[in-house]
């Protein structure tokens, strides 16, 4: 475990960290005894936050995976 | 806590460790080193499902129907995204440098110098070090540190080529260079290094390994005697043949000379293939001229380039 998470990159750290916090905070403030309003404002901003930053991953992710296969195509040459 | 304790103490934990990481190794990461696409799917799955169910189970009607769609919304992105990934082969890019980067870590430690995969051909004794990697082994508990993986890896080269060996070789010698490092000169490591070089010398500067191990001539009575001695007699000549060498197809020359040094006769004797390691004496009858002065005894190769080794 531990040497899977030094593998990866700082970048990829933070935002797997956040995406558990905000994802851990959403299902707290659910089932929270807090006011609808709040309770529901809470849980769809923190979901979104959530939402936003594994969708950010997955394009930086894919971004450097295109650009890995570039290289291997011009060391091929 | 005794060092022995200490040492069974370590062995546990790293036992604990290995298996800790084993359990641990397959729940990757999503995206991390050595994510899968059924790992990324399976795990994409799952949150979808927690969260349909926290917002189905806790919000009101309309919201929590609209965040589902959203998260319904994400998971097809993230499917997206995965097939995306996956045709561009980072899946299984991920898994490959994960996968070698474990094998050159978990090398078996007890003779890593014995090929594993390929079949071996068999060594030539002159670079046949398998006696010495063990000596070495043994001095370092069975465990070769690092400055020993190019000459084992070369060596595992070594014995799964049988064309290009002397180019192999070379590459061995100099891999000899940092291991040479880690003994002090004139300990039992710096002797084993500098035997091991010189035998890959010999073996890169010479073509073949033949060695006349022994040439002699026989009466008709049985007796060892010289090749003057037979003076006009039918004898019996021996050849004792090692090859240090690869395999190879010998012949053995006796050349008999007169006094003035020209050739006056000769017997050829087909020797066959020798292994590599393998010793083989040739019998074979002689006549011996009455000016007969010397002798000459020639290995070749019954190869049309057949190198020679005189005696």
């Amino acid at each position: 475990m531990l040497a899977t998470l030094q593998r990866m990159t700082q970048q990829t750290r933070i935002q797997y960290g956040l995406m558990l916090v905000f994802g851990a905070l959403c299902i707290l403030v659910a089932v929270a005894p807090l006011a609808d309003p709040l309770r529901i404002t809470a849980v769809g901003t923190l979901f979104g936050f959530t939402a936003g930053i594994w969708v950010s991953h997955l394009v930086q992710v894919l971004g450097r995976a295109a650009s890995a296969t570039q290289t291997d195509v011009a060391m091929g040459d | 806590m005794s060092q022995h304790d200490r040492l069974i103490d370590s062995q546990e934990s790293s036992a604990d460790r290995a298996t800790d990481s084993t359990f641990l190794g397959g729940i990757e990461f999503l995206t991390g080193p050595g994510a899968t696409l059924g790992s990324f799917l399976l795990v994409v799955g799952i949150v979808t499902c927690v969260f349909i169910a926290l917002f189905q189970f806790t919000l009101p009607a309309p919201v929590s129907d609209l965040l589902t769609v959203g998260v319904v919304l994400v998971t097809a992105l993230s499917a997206g995204f995965a097939a995306a990934l996956e045709k561009l082969g980072y899946f299984g890019r991920e898994q490959e440098t994960t996968a070698s980067a474990t094998s050159s870590d978990h090398r078996p430690a007890a003779k890593p110098w014995v090929p594993t995969e390929k079949s071996s051909a068999p060594l030539p004794p002159i670079i046949n070090f398998d006696a010495e990697l063990r000596a070495f082994a043994d001095m370092y508990d069975g465990d070769l540190p690092r400055p020993f993986d190019p000459f084992i890896e070369d060596y595992l080269r070594l014995k799964t080529n049988t064309e290009n060996r002397a180019t192999i070789a070379s590459d061995l010698r100099a891999d000899l260079n940092p291991v040479g490092t880690l003994f002090e000169v004139g300990s039992e490591g710096d002797r084993l290094c500098e035997e091991l070089s010189d035998r890959l010398f010999r073996y890169i500067s010479t073509r073949t390994h033949l060695r006349l191990d022994r040439v002699a001539f026989y009466d008709e009575a049985g007796e060892e005697t010289t090749v003057t001695a037979l003076d006009d007699q039918l004898g019996r000549v021996t050849v004792a043949i090692a090859n240090d060498g690869e395999l190879a197809d010998v012949e053995a020359v006796v050349t008999l000379y007169d006094g003035a040094g020209s050739a006056i006769a000769s017997r050829t004797c087909d020797a066959g293939r020798i292994k590599p390691g393998a010793r083989m004496t040739l019998s074979t009858d002689i006549f011996v001229p009455a000016d007969t002065a010397d002798a000459d005894t020639t290995l070749r190769l019954s190869a049309p380039d057949g190198a020679t080794a005189d005696a």
